[in-house]
């Protein structure tokens, strides 16, 4: 668009010294945050043609979450975080074939209540050309104990227009689930997961910016979902993710466009697309409405059957709809205003899977979910 | 920076704001004493009174930066920016040429002539010297408009929200603004220097202007601009004054003034570019990109 | 250039915007980059819980950080 001419002069401006377009803030926080939020995740009951046994209702899921966002020196920024999830209901456990074509879905049969917490803490050192942080967490469910910890880095170059960032991560799973003697299912098993990521984000220039990242995690151990009856996986699994994010601000409208668009493969026979477009207006000095549309669709795993396996011949095989081809697209919006030193919040979220929204040929699963979240925030700088 | 000069810097710490508002005068200063031709340590003076002796002057990243930007600028305006212009100044003298109702002769162009050139000029990547005696550089035409960005971009690495840089007339915003706070910068009017003419909103970037203040000098019943062509070494007719909204202020800066320089052709450069740009004639007509719903003639009081 | 001289633009005129400083607008923190709608992840908490979430109920799983693991929804 911009004339030769014009390119020439702006090439040369840019490589003045001091005049290139201020980056991002790389700073450590200046004062205390501290924010909580409820949410309410609530499944649609499966349809009625398609349940043969169990309950209807699928899960509801209270979750609270805490943050606190704190300097600690001149260099340091410590994030604690905490959730809280109680969850009722049922899922699904296997599926068996009904009449022609059509699929069953046998729920599990009593109504489960569980709760699950998790507690993460990280302390990031801001340096003058980047920034790393350490972090480690744990989470801790009736049936399921977790350990993670982790490392990540980030450097600015050129002028800080160039970020390049890099870590790891770790964690450590240990199952145990309930009745184990009573429905013939594993009585402890154990999973480690191994991540990396790597990304470069550029400023393209003083309005906008972009960020390419390629994730790689490894699974390995029990893999299985050990509440499927017939469910068997592989021992490892191994995903790579490419996630690419733009970000423009329109002066205009005053508001601010995020594009994401995330393309996944995996060693189970997955691949997915992951397209996400949020729109944050600002409206005056105090308000932004962001509204948000995201679609997703994934292929089926190799060993994905829309009906349970009970020959026994095949060495892996899941009914689980997490495994099936399907597409998703949900929607939302977010509210949120400013009053002095308290920003309030609302987001609503509905979601709907259906093999029809899929970009992928290949089995789906009668147990697809349908679900609506609603959250409420208080966050208080002080 | 021997015009008028302010910085507005607007922010929630008062602490803040004051100590980054220390700055960018420690910073304006800095600019001002290295590249001043008005004072005798700058580096400019050292360049200019090397000139002719044979020895090249040592120049630093930032200096050899700015050469660069100044000879983009001469080769996109086809050699009618040059930094090396100055003496051109001296010879077309109104206050004497009005007095004495004479032109410069032929001999006296082709005199000052000889000193200007950005071709001749001898750059190494960390040294530069004047080959003529008598040659000078003057960064007038950049430096100042550098000097905005500069201090915008400190202010804005320092955590200022929002504010404006003007110094002498050429203005470079810190931080954004939505469109319904735009800052609203008056344009000076070329005829009656005490009004604006018009407004321009502006909600990032850079203002900068050119202008033939003083418009014309009448010399033996025939009309001069002040504009001078250092190709020809004669006053070029065009435009009365030019604004352009860029990115940067040394952009906006350099190509108002190339559009100065380009007299007749000034408007076509301009829309070539696609900056948006306010443009008033000789005859106080406004227009350009953004003239767009404003007043479409100034008061243009017929007085020489 | 010689001739041309830059004053034109001394006037500035206070629109909605206080001209004076140390007047309490939104902190746009180091341009418009750093605002924080402008960032890759603006609400840490919510894509918290959308990630927690999705990971559940999808298969696919990774983004602009190392991740996994860590619950027994999936």
């Amino acid at each position: 668009m911009k004339s030769r001419q014009l390119l020439a002069l702006t090439a040369s401006a840019l490589a003045l010294p001091g005049i290139a377009p201020a980056a991002r803030a790389d700073t450590p926080p200046t004062e205390n945050t501290l924010s909580y939020r409820i949410s309410r995740y609530a499944e649609d009951d499966l349809p009625g043609q398609y349940l043969v046994a169990g309950s209807a209702e699928r899960y509801d899921i209270n979750i609270h979450q805490f943050q606190l966002v704190t300097p600690v020196g001149e260099e340091y920024g410590l994030t604690l975080t905490s959730s809280y999830e109680s969850m009722s209901g049922a899922s699904p456990w296997f599926t068996v074939p009904a009449f022609g074509d059509e699929k069953t879905v046998v729920m599990s049969g009593a109504t489960i209540h569980e709760q699950r917490r998790d507690f993460n803490v990280a302390l990031r050192r801001y340096l003058d050309n980047g920034n790393y942080a350490f972090n480690i967490g744990a989470s801790d469910e009736n049936d399921y104990e977790a350990w993670s910890g982790g490392f990540d880095m980030a450097r600015n170059f050129n002028n800080d227009l160039t970020t390049i960032a890099g870590g790891v991560s770790f964690s450590s799973d240990d199952l145990s689930p309930t009745d184990a003697s009573l429905f013939n299912r594993v009585t402890d098993e154990s999973k480690r997961t191994s991540s990396a990521f790597m990304s470069v984000s550029q400023v393209i220039d003083r309005n906008s910016l972009f960020q390419s990242s390629l994730n790689v995690t490894y699974h390995s151990g029990f893999l299985t979902d050990p509440y499927k009856l017939g469910d068997s996986r592989p021992g490892s699994r191994t995903q790579i993710a490419w996630s690419n994010a733009y970000r423009r601000y329109l002066a205009g409208p005053d508001a601010a466009l995020h594009v994401d668009l995330r393309l996944y493969d995996d060693d189970f026979g997955i691949n997915s697309v992951t397209l996400d477009l949020s729109w944050y207006q600002n409206l005056g000095d105090n308000w932004q409405v962001a509204p948000r549309l995201r679609y997703y669709s994934q292929s089926a795993a190799d060993f994905f059957t829309p009906v349970n396996d009970v020959s026994g011949l095949l060495a892996f095989n899941s009914s689980d709809y997490r495994l099936a081809a399907y597409g998703a697209i949900s929607g939302g919006i977010q509210v949120q205003t400013t009053i002095d030193d308290v920003t309030l919040s609302f987001v609503a979220e509905r979601y709907l899977s259906d093999k029809g929204y899929s970009l992928y040929d290949g089995d789906t699963s009668p147990a697809l979910v349908d679900f609506t979240r609603l959250s409420l925030g208080i966050g208080y700088r002080f | 920076m021997g015009s008028p000069c302010q910085v507005q810097l607007q922010g929630e710490a008062p602490a803040l704001l004051q100590s980054v508002g220390v700055q960018l005068e420690a910073e304006a200063r800095r600019l001002e004493a290295k590249y001043s031709r008005f004072l005798p340590d700058s580096l400019t003076t050292r360049i200019n009174q090397a000139a002719g002796s044979g020895s090249p002057v040592a120049i630093d990243e930032e200096t050899a930066r700015l050469l660069d930007y100044a000879d983009t600028c001469w080769r996109q305006s086809d050699g009618l920016f040059d930094i090396t212009s100055g003496s051109l100044r001296s010879l077309w003298d109104y206050h004497d040429l009005a007095d004495r109702q004479a032109l410069p002769t032929a001999a006296d162009i082709e005199k000052a002539l000889v000193k200007i050139g950005w071709q001749k000029v001898e750059r190494g990547e960390d040294s530069v010297a004047l080959p003529q005696p008598g040659m000078e550089i003057d960064f007038g035409g950049i430096v100042k408009e550098y000097a905005a960005d500069c201090l915008a971009t400190l202010a804005e690495r320092a955590g200022v929200a929002s504010g404006l840089v003007e110094l002498g007339g050429d203005i470079r915003l810190v931080g954004i603004v939505p469109e319904t706070k735009a800052w609203q910068v008056g344009i000076r009017d070329p005829f009656d220097t005490s009004r604006a003419c018009a407004h321009i909103s502006l909600s990032q970037g850079a203002l900068a202007s050119s202008g033939d203040y003083e418009r014309y000098t009448v010399i033996q019943g025939r009309k001069y601009s002040h504009i001078l062509n250092p190709l020809t070494g004669w006053p070029v007719s065009g435009y009365s004054s030019v604004s352009v909204v860029a990115e940067q202020c040394v952009i906006a800066g350099t190509v108002a003034t190339i559009a100065m320089l380009r007299g007749t052709e000034g408007e076509t450069w301009l829309k070539e570019l696609g900056l948006p740009y306010l443009s008033i004639d000789q005859d106080g007509r406004i227009g350009g990109s953004i003239a767009g719903d404003l007043s479409g003639v100034v008061n243009n009081g017929e007085t020489g | 250039m010689s001739g041309s001289r830059k004053l034109l633009l001394v006037l500035l005129l206070p629109c909605s915007v206080m001209l004076s400083g140390c007047q309490p607008v939104q902190a746009w923190e180091r341009g418009v980059l750093a605002k924080p709608e402008m960032a890759i992840d603006a609400n840490p908490l919510e894509t918290q819980l959308n990630n927690h979430i999705y990971f559940s109920k999808e298969a696919s799983n990774g983004g602009h950080s190392a991740t996994g693991g860590g619950c027994g929804c999936n």
